[in-house]
């Protein structure tokens, strides 16, 4: 399945998966965060998805394992995901200054960004996609796009020159 | 130093989500080769490197861009191709292969091998009144007289 094929098939559950998320995790940033998370995943296997014959129960039965998987990560801190992200990296700052590569840091640094931000990370620093391309695909727009692509490079940065100043200081 | 300009201006394009993919490989150009970076420079170094590592070992080369790339190459190689042979028939057909043997000499030469068929013609050329006799039935001559 290529563009053209994912934009026909998949693009236009959109709207019903939004739905769906929205039933689940109360917050409707979250629910978007979600689809298109799931939108990211889909075009991740849209190989897969040729020989799958029923996509639509695919689509949403993707979505539906997405927002469990978030609400609970939600309740367990009962704060945004991002800052629990960030409470979680604060305690392996430590286990990461003991890497002695400087990329090695990035690439843990980069595995524990929410699955959103690292996925986008990934398409456009990796795989070399455009904004508007992942706009195209996820079915969201531009600044959506650029915005979660900002957060998740800042982060990136903070927690690096954190664990470099603490790695200095041992 | 004008360089190291730029790429500041880069980065914070950069941080923002704004760089195209191109202005992104060129700060990973920049950062691969880069030495003696002032310190609020130097986390990048890392990061590219990283990203760089990472986009060659990627081992499923899937961007739509790349895939659209592919199509056009082909695409390209496909209308040479049709040209080419396109063009090499035309040529091979009006570089004449055409022989005639004249008293078993083989010649090219046009006017004098449409001389020799004229000639060879009228030979055996029938009058009228043969070609006549020849072509209509014997029944419709009889109808016709």
């Amino acid at each position: 399945m290529e563009l053209k094929e994912f934009k026909i098939e998949v693009l236009p559950l959109r709207g019903k998966m939004g739905g769906l998320a929205r039933k689940i995790l109360s917050d409707p940033i979250d629910a978007e965060d979600a689809v298109q998370e799931v939108m990211m995943k889909l075009w991740d296997k849209r190989q897969q998805l040729d020989d799958c014959r029923n996509v639509e129960a695919f689509v949403m039965t993707m979505t539906h394992h997405t927002c469990i998987d978030m609400e609970r990560v939600k309740k367990t801190g009962a704060m945004s995901t991002d800052y629990l992200q960030l409470a979680d990296t604060g305690n392996s700052v430590e286990h990461l200054c003991e890497l002695k590569d400087e990329v090695e840091i990035i690439r843990h640094i980069i595995e524990t960004l929410p699955e959103l931000q690292r996925n986008t990370i990934r398409m456009k620093d990796i795989e070399g996609y455009e904004n508007e391309e992942i706009a195209e695909i996820t079915g969201s727009n531009v600044e959506t796009v650029r915005s979660n692509l900002s957060r998740a490079r800042k982060k990136v940065k903070t927690i690096y020159l954190m664990t470099i100043k603490k790695r200095n200081n041992i | 130093m004008k360089r190291v300009k730029n790429i500041k201006v880069l980065l914070d394009k950069y941080l923002e989500g704004e760089t195209s993919h191109t202005e992104e490989l060129e700060l990973r150009r920049f950062f691969a080769t880069a030495k003696h970076l002032p310190e609020d420079m130097a986390a990048y170094k890392p990061l590219f490197a990283y990203f760089d590592k990472e986009a060659m070992t990627e081992k499923q080369p899937h961007s739509a861009r790349r895939l659209y790339f592919r199509y056009t190459w082909s695409a390209i190689a496909a209308s040479i191709f049709l040209f080419l042979s396109i063009a090499g028939y035309n040529g091979y057909s009006h570089q004449s292969k055409d022989y005639v043997i004249i008293n078993g000499e083989k010649s090219t030469d046009v006017r004098l091998a449409k001389e020799q068929a004229r000639k060879a013609l009228a030979e055996v050329s029938f009058s009228q009144e043969d070609i006549a006799d020849d072509l209509i039935p014997q029944d419709m001559k009889e109808t016709v007289q």
